[in-house]
């Protein structure tokens, strides 16, 4: 961060002051790193955005609960946590009640960039890794989207999520298990196919 | 430390939160052991393989929309009704509970109790027949003497 830029204790008192425009730095501060987060989560990079407005929208009414500590990224991450969750139980509730009325519902695929901005290989690639994020437990999925793609600290992650540091642990270290295991079977279905094409031609 | 236990603190070591000592003696371990040294470097490929992810391009307008979103909610002032109207109801249905209980046990707040006086008794039980009043008997009682 720019030494001359104020800090975010610094922000949020200027804006419960009064100057609300300086609430914009906030959310050109952490902007990526939110949509980031929840795109991880949801793999679904369009919604991601939408729950990336309501998150800051509730941070602005929550700024008065905010305990000026120098951690307004984990107070952030903890909205933002919190509406992704909730995002995901309401995903889930549809996909229920879709069966249980017998309709279909279609899942949507992971949601990508404009296509002429990725290659083919890189959207493999992607949809590869989420379909393997997508797999893990919840719990699991969220401490290992902080540590890799936020790079927190294991103290980091527990003032978000509330676990402990042998929890943190313990989860991030089984979700890289089970990361290396999806990775590794989806390149054997992949090389499996490129066989049973060849056999084919 | 056996290999059982460094593959259980691998993950921690990798993201460099093991404290300086399990540290070292991990690193020593990992000198001498070819399948844990194999185990580290499957998981570096994990994380790898998760950061080359494509990185996700906010718009610059992404700023400005929230903005202007957040310009276009009411004040924080009127979030307070709801709250106000909540404990309203709360404090009427408290009252209405409370004034249902005291009609139910046939004991309103502030009934008026009959003063009983003697000359009232002796009026009664004369008008029911029971004693044989003389007027200036009554007369004699009804001057305040109230029996108590």
């Amino acid at each position: 961060m720019n030494p001359d830029m104020p800090n975010d204790d610094a922000i949020i008192t200027s804006v419960l002051e009064g100057r609300t425009a300086d609430f914009e730095i906030l959310i050109k501060r952490y902007s990526a790193k939110i949509i980031t987060f929840i795109s991880s989560m949801t793999a679904d990079r369009d919604e991601a955005r939408s729950i990336a407005q309501d998150v800051f929208l509730k941070i602005y009414q929550n700024l008065p609960y905010y305990k000026k500590q120098n951690n307004f990224s984990a107070f952030i991450f903890k909205i933002a946590k919190n509406m992704t969750l909730n995002w995901l139980n309401r995903q889930k509730r549809t996909v229920f009640f879709s069966r249980l009325l017998g309709r279909e519902f279609n899942q949507p695929q992971f949601r990508q960039a404009p296509a002429q901005t990725l290659d083919p290989e890189a959207a493999e690639r992607d949809e590869k890794i989420n379909r393997s994020l997508r797999s893990l437990p919840e719990d699991q999925r969220i401490a290992l989207i902080l540590k890799v793609y936020l790079e927190l600290s294991y103290k980091q992650i527990q003032e978000i999520s509330g676990w402990s540091i042998p929890k943190i642990e313990t989860l991030i270290s089984r979700a890289k298990s089970r990361m290396k295991k999806n990775i590794s079977l989806q390149e054997n279905n992949a090389t499996f196919v490129l066989k049973a094409r060849k056999n084919e031609l | 430390m056996n290999c059982k236990k460094v593959r259980m603190r691998l993950s921690a070591f990798q993201d460099g939160e093991l404290g300086l000592q399990p540290a070292r003696q991990l690193k020593q371990h990992l000198e001498n052991c070819a399948p844990c040294r194999a185990e580290l470097e499957a998981l570096n490929q994990v994380v790898d393989s998760m950061k080359c992810m494509s990185p996700i391009a906010v718009e610059p307008a992404f700023p400005a929309l929230i903005m202007s979103a957040l310009q276009a909610r009411p004040q924080r002032g009127f979030r307070l009704l709801p709250s106000l109207a909540y404990t309203l109801a709360l404090l009427m249905i408290f009252v209405s509970g409370f004034l249902l209980e005291m009609s139910a046990n046939g004991q309103p707040p502030s009934a008026p109790q009959p003063v009983m006086t003697f000359s009232t008794v002796l009026t009664e039980s004369r008008n029911l027949g029971l004693l044989a009043v003389q007027d200036s008997t009554l007369e004699l009682f009804s001057g305040g003497l109230h029996e108590n």
